[in-house]
């Protein structure tokens, strides 16, 4: 087409093409696509594009939430600390079985845990967060070295994964009141039904 | 009376150009289409002084770690001495002196393994000893220090990007722990000190996962 078009212009057409083709900045449509598309971005959307990945997260905030402090903060540290071990697990291609099953476990059991309103001790807690993590740090870290800048993808699936911890701790913050408190372990009955629904495939 | 060429033919239409001209449109497009070669993420126009103080910035594994070094001197109190700030000054004066001698070394693997200890540290929050929290700056100082040059570099322009990045990294650090010791004192509500563990556990996982990556890329 270029070409073409170059054929038609006369000597001062051209002149001018030339000038501002000279003139002209680069394109920016996708400014730092090598950054943002195969980096932040996917990083970011990857956990919040899954379903099974957004309630498990969600559920660790409102359970934390559900059980106060220092549980309302320890749980949104513990979870990221440990999904990376299991991205860390994912990038060394050590297999890990069942990663999915175990997301989706991870929602029926901390779904349960907030229907049921259930206070264990806060290791107890802590413990299973963390074991559930690493299940989902492992899906992660399967995707890490394809990511065109795996710094930039990390970072967008950790702040995702906070974000989304976040919002479930905003919501959990209901609990003050007791419609609020209801409400709360209505949407714990929701996770564990939608893990269900992923654990036996019909989600 | 000779008169000039006229560029219209008979028939009043303008003549097609020649070949060689639209090479030379074509030649002109792709040079001034070019984007310039940046190598080892040097940015054009500044010396290398600019290019030095802009490095910490830049590379992500010196940022981080000094990042996750902010946090925890603003964390743990500058008062009465800022150990981890005059940890790092000795560790980077030490590391950029050694970095011809050690043949300016990739040292990312080392400040991720830094900021996993340094961030771990800030989310677990609890008080350190002084040696401890020297020792911690004096570390990420050395490893920055060293992996800030770079073989290419000799003589004025090699001291110039060392000065840089010492002086960078001197001056992120002290803006970054003062404020953050400025907010902490002056915001005594659980939050701040929170917000700080839970973007340290962030910065662990990251660190985490870069080195696990860069490990693996090493094999």
């Amino acid at each position: 087409m270029l070409p073409d078009l170059l054929m038609k212009l006369d000597r001062r057409g051209l002149t001018v093409f030339t000038l501002l083709v000279a003139c002209a900045g680069t394109a920016c449509a996708h400014a730092g696509a090598e950054t943002l598309a195969g980096g932040f971005a996917s990083g970011f959307l990857h956990p919040v594009l899954g379903w099974d990945h957004v309630i498990a997260m969600v559920a660790v905030g409102l359970w934390g939430a559900f059980l106060g402090v220092p549980a309302l903060w320890l749980l949104p540290v513990v979870f990221p600390t440990v999904m990376a071990f299991g991205g860390a697990l994912g990038v060394a291609g050590v297999p890990l079985p069942g990663v999915e099953t175990g997301i989706a476990l991870s929602a029926v059991v901390l779904g349960a845990m907030i229907m049921l309103a259930a206070r264990p001790p806060l290791w107890v807690a802590a413990f299973i967060v963390g074991a559930f993590a690493i299940f989902h740090g492992h899906a992660h870290g399967t995707e890490l070295p394809q990511a065109a800048n795996a710094l930039a993808f990390s970072a967008g699936f950790v702040i995702a994964t906070g974000l989304l911890h976040l919002g479930g701790i905003a919501f959990g913050l209901l609990v003050r009141w007791p419609a609020g408190r209801l409400a709360v372990r209505v949407a714990g009955a929701g996770i564990g039904l939608a893990g269900l629904g992923f654990l036996t495939g019909r989600l | 009376v000779t008169s000039r060429p006229t560029l219209r033919s008979a028939s009043g239409r303008a003549p097609r150009p020649a070949h060689g001209l639209r090479w030379l449109a074509g030649l002109a497009c792709t040079l001034v289409t070019a984007v310039p070669a940046w190598a080892h993420g040097t940015l054009p126009g500044i010396n290398q002084f600019y290019n030095g103080v802009l490095h910490p910035l830049l590379a992500p594994a010196h940022l981080l770690s000094l990042l996750a070094l902010a946090l925890l001197a603003g964390q743990q109190g500058l008062r009465p001495r800022p150990w981890e700030i005059i940890g790092l000054g000795a560790g980077m004066a030490a590391g950029a002196l050694a970095a011809a001698a050690a043949g300016d070394p990739d040292t990312d693997r080392w400040l991720w393994i830094a900021t996993l200890a340094t961030g771990l540290g800030v989310a677990l929050a609890r008080p350190l000893p002084r040696p401890a929290r020297a020792l911690l700056g004096a570390a990420i100082g050395v490893a920055v220090g060293l992996g800030s040059a770079d073989t290419a570099l000799h003589g004025a322009q090699r001291i110039a990007t060392l000065l840089g990045s010492t002086l960078g990294a001197m001056i992120f650090i002290a803006y970054a722990a003062l404020a953050l010791d400025a907010l902490l004192r002056r915001w005594s509500a659980p939050a701040p000190r929170i917000g700080l563990r839970v973007v340290a556990s962030w910065l662990v996982a990251c660190a985490m996962l870069m080195l696990a990556l860069a490990l693996k890329k090493g094999g």
